[in-house]
């Protein structure tokens, strides 16, 4: 726990903070001055859109949305908002969030150890830290899904389930693919509800589709809601272009593919190094740890945890092809499950998913190499 | 290890760690103090629409990391060039430009809707003639 606390510190030691200047890309420089914005106007500030091109909403934030820069906002009136401000945030959401996770393993002290390499072998979790983007906020926010999930399923908390989804409302809010994940929580905690009661296939069948309904129309809702906050209300405006079927079966053949997309090709190494210490860890803390403890931990409840990480991976993979933090997002919610069952030896469907998050890391873009 | 090497290299080169050691911090300051002398020459007026808190300047100019000092928090809107090469509409109050070497720079000189304020350094700011009209207000938000 302490080493991942201190590795959070690297910014500290490579720029001087206090002059820090954002050079990842325009998003990193528009979230700044968005995040300022916010802070010294609220709702009230100026536009961020293109060629004047704002939205039917009375809320102008910018192509983003306005969740995003509204929760940094509030959090620079209680910190400022300097150049070193964002590390502040970031390190705060991070080590919060993964402090809840770590608590939610207690009394595991392998598996414990087990995350805590997983995580320090992974710059991924730390790279962001001291930057503007987006990434390092929803890592954090998968890290505390995570601590939360666990907390929920292990002790039938009921202020988890309910922190579990107000957290993947808010999450919703500033990406609204984070919906694809919520089928997954409903599901569980419908089982959990019910356990005790044998439920027939139809029983079963009928809370999936439950699940599923009402993850699909909160991650619609949440959709529609982040298009009125964005799309240009002017007819014939130019936007962002909207997915077209090609595009996306384009991603996802890349999805199951080896090959690497032409604009990403640098640091391919990194990513298939990164593939192999990303599976490796968890494979042998799955080898090593114990059997299922009890039927209801059966193949079922591996193949759950594995299809929510893999299904929200996925999902903005079609969408946008260069989401490489999703999977190592995805990795660190099914932890649960790499360090709880020999998921190897006993499903081949939870083997099929591995096999292709292996695949998609090993034709993934590296996160610094986006267009 | 090599993750960790490859990481280091993936970062350093991202975060332009050499830049930004040797002279992030000179460009800092005087970003700093540039954007502080733009600020005395600028309105914010709380009353105002959101067009008149937003600066507008080219699309390569949000990629600037000297922007983010950008006072009185004013929002940036990036513009893009009409088909015909022409400025878009726009209704708000300030525009700002690269002093040389921009093409934006000129069709701002060029157009009868937009005055220059003043150049500083490697920015020139624009008031618009027909938009937000003069206020009295000044911004006490800083």
């Amino acid at each position: 726990m302490a080493s991942v606390c201190a590795i959070c510190a690297w910014p500290l030691f490579v720029f001087s903070m206090g002059h820090y200047l954002p050079t990842i890309d325009n998003d990193e420089v528009v979230y700044f001055l968005e995040t300022k914005t916010f802070m010294l106007h609220g709702f009230r500030g100026g536009n961020f859109f293109l060629n004047d091109q704002v939205p039917a909403s009375r809320l102008h934030s910018g192509l983003h949305g306005p969740v995003f820069p509204a929760l940094y906002g509030l959090a620079a009136r209680l910190v400022g908002w300097q150049n070193y401000s964002p590390y502040l945030i970031n390190l705060a959401l991070f080590v919060a969030a993964w402090l809840l996770l770590w608590r939610s393993l207690r009394s595991h002290y392998e598996r414990q150890i087990a995350i805590a390499l997983f995580v320090l072998m992974h710059g991924y979790f730390f790279l962001f830290l001291p930057s503007m983007m987006q990434e390092s906020f929803h890592i954090s926010i998968a890290i505390a899904m995570a601590g939360m999930w666990n907390i929920a399923l292990h002790r039938g908390s009921g202020v988890a389930w309910a922190g579990l989804f107000v957290l993947t409302a808010i999450a919703m809010l500033t990406r609204y693919l984070w919906g694809v994940t919520l089928p997954f929580f409903v599901s569980s905690f419908l089982h959990q509800r019910r356990a005790g009661t044998p439920l027939r296939p139809i029983s079963t069948a009928a809370l999936g589709f439950v699940s599923l309904v009402a993850g699909a129309v909160s991650t619609y809702a949440a959709m529609r809601l982040w298009t009125f906050w964005t799309a240009p209300a002017t007819a014939g405006a130019s936007s962002i272009p909207s997915l077209s079927p090609v595009t996306a079966l384009t991603n996802a053949a890349a999805l199951f593919s080896f090959r690497s997309i032409g604009v990403f090709e640098n640091y391919p190494l990194y990513f298939r190094v990164s593939t192999w210490a990303m599976l490796v860890i968890p494979a042998s803390a799955a080898w090593l740890s114990t059997s299922p403890s009890s039927p209801a931990d059966g193949e079922r409840g591996v193949v759950r945890p594995l299809a929510t990480p893999f299904s929200y991976s996925s999902s903005r993979w079609l969408c946008k092809p260069c989401s490489t933090s999703w999977t190592a997002i995805a990795i660190c919610a099914c932890w649960r499950v790499f360090t709880r069952w020999r998921v190897w030896s006993f499903s081949p469907a939870a083997g099929c998913r591995v096999c292709i998050l292996l695949i998609k890391f090993c034709s993934s873009p590296p996160p610094w190499s986006r267009s | 290890m090599i993750n960790a090497q490859l990481t280091v290299e993936g970062a350093t080169s991202r975060y332009r760690v050499e830049w930004q050691r040797g002279v992030g911090p000179m460009v800092d300051e005087s970003s700093k103090e540039l954007f502080a002398t733009i600020e005395r020459r600028m309105d914010f007026v709380p009353s105002e629409s959101s067009y008149c808190k937003t600066v507008y300047g080219p699309l390569e100019m949000s990629a600037d990391p000297r922007l983010i000092h950008l006072p009185l928090g004013f929002a940036f809107s990036a513009i893009v060039l009409t088909r015909d090469g022409q400025l878009p509409r726009l209704r708000g109050k300030y525009a700002l430009t690269y002093s040389s070497g921009s093409a934006m720079k000129a069709l701002f000189d060029a157009s009868s809707d937009w005055r220059a304020v003043d150049s500083f350094d490697r920015f020139t700011l624009y008031r618009s003639r027909v938009a937000c009209p003069l206020s009295s207000v000044r911004a006490t938000t800083n």
